[in-house]
């Protein structure tokens, strides 16, 4: 066996040392998983999948019956499985909003909710059909009574506007919060919380069916 | 008598007021079923914290979403139907039971691959660190050759 001298040695061992110091490095760096932003998205399309025709002729004032076609989707960037739940809220001028600073829901009762479980990087989208089946105008205002979504009709309970101006659909996110065992608006801890809905706008200014298509 | 007769014609109003109510729709998660959601996702998530692979976690997915559709299918059933909803709630129990248990094997598999992985890369940085010194040595010694070659290849020229 070859003789090593004492410096060599030295040599060898600090070369030995700068190599696994690296290698162990370079191992820590791929065993960790690297910080990445967690977040939910939220979206609303129009009936040809993209952020436009989202009223039939682009016309904000419906009719009976007029059937609008829209998707609503969510797709999951928080890192882990999610359950999420999408609310349905009915409002008009006077409804106080979600509030994004102090992040409270809208105070008016969900008529539907929508669940699902989310993979991490997963897409939920599906698509939300609804109608007016049912409204009244008395006194200058008009009430909706019923209305039909993905061929389930809903009876609604007060919700009017005046001169059937300015009615809203009020769709909020809600995740399932492991701590509480139930769905909370928004997601993340106290210190730094978020929250995503979305509120689409509907005049009704006159009652009555859709002229027949030619 | 006659207090029985008017007893008897309020609860017959109200049950026909309660099934005359219109379906308000809510699909939301039955109470019964709340603390199975909660220990189901949690397990889920154990699972992926341990290091357990996205197709693994797929069919777990699929599983919990199959006990919410069993909850909405449940919540949509007219006020009437209490054995039928029971059953659809007792099955989406089951479910969650069934992602629970399965879970938590994962996490248990997940866990000792991820711990088995964890070692066998910082033993193969120690590997590289060992054959890096040796492939160092081996240079050396190449190099040492090839010097002394060079010294006793060199030609003293006398000026």
């Amino acid at each position: 066996m070859r003789f090593i001298s004492t410096q060599n040695r030295r040599t060898l061992i600090a070369v030995f040392l700068v190599l696994a110091i690296i290698s162990e490095m370079g191992a820590y760096v791929a065993l960790t998983p690297r910080p990445t932003e967690q977040f939910l998205h939220f979206y609303v399309l129009g009936k040809n999948r993209l952020a436009a025709d989202y009223y039939p002729q682009n016309k904000t004032n419906l009719r009976l019956a007029s059937n609008i076609s829209w998707y609503l989707g969510v797709t999951n960037f928080m890192g882990n499985v999610q359950l999420v739940e999408i609310r349905l809220k009915l409002g008009n001028e006077t409804t106080t909003p979600p509030n994004d600073t102090t992040d409270t829901p809208t105070s008016t009762p969900e008529l539907v909710a929508f669940d699902r479980a989310l993979m991490d990087n997963e897409t939920w989208e599906f698509p939300f059909v609804w109608s007016i089946t049912n409204a009244t105008a008395t006194a200058g205002t008009t009430h909706i009574l019923t209305i039909q979504i993905n061929n389930q009709t809903y009876q609604t309970s007060d919700w009017s506007a005046l001169k059937g101006y300015n009615f809203r659909l009020i769709l909020e996110l809600w995740v399932w919060q492991r701590n509480t065992n139930t769905f909370e608006f928004g997601w993340g801890n106290s210190a730094e919380r978020r929250t995503a809905w979305l509120q689409l706008w509907f005049n009704m200014t006159s009652i009555g069916a859709p002229p027949p298509s030619t | 008598m006659k207090i029985f007769k008017w007893l008897t014609l309020t609860a017959i109003t109200l049950i026909a007021i309660i099934m005359i109510t219109p379906f308000y729709g809510r699909a939301q998660i039955s109470l019964t079923l709340q603390p199975g959601f909660g220990q189901a996702i949690t397990a889920v998530n154990n699972a992926e914290a341990a290091g357990a692979y996205p197709n693994e976690i797929l069919p777990l997915v699929a599983l919990l979403n199959r006990a919410l559709d069993l909850n909405q299918e449940a919540s949509t059933l007219p006020l009437n139907q209490t054995g039928e909803h029971d059953q659809l709630i007792s099955s989406a129990n089951q479910v969650l039971a069934n992602v629970t248990n399965q879970a938590n094997d994962l996490t248990t598999r997940s866990a000792q691959r991820a711990y088995l992985n964890k070692i066998i890369t910082y033993v193969s940085g120690i590997i590289i660190a060992v054959l890096g010194t040796f492939g160092y040595v081996v240079a050396s010694e190449f190099y040492e050759r090839y010097r002394i070659k060079r010294t006793f290849q060199m030609k003293v020229k006398r000026k």
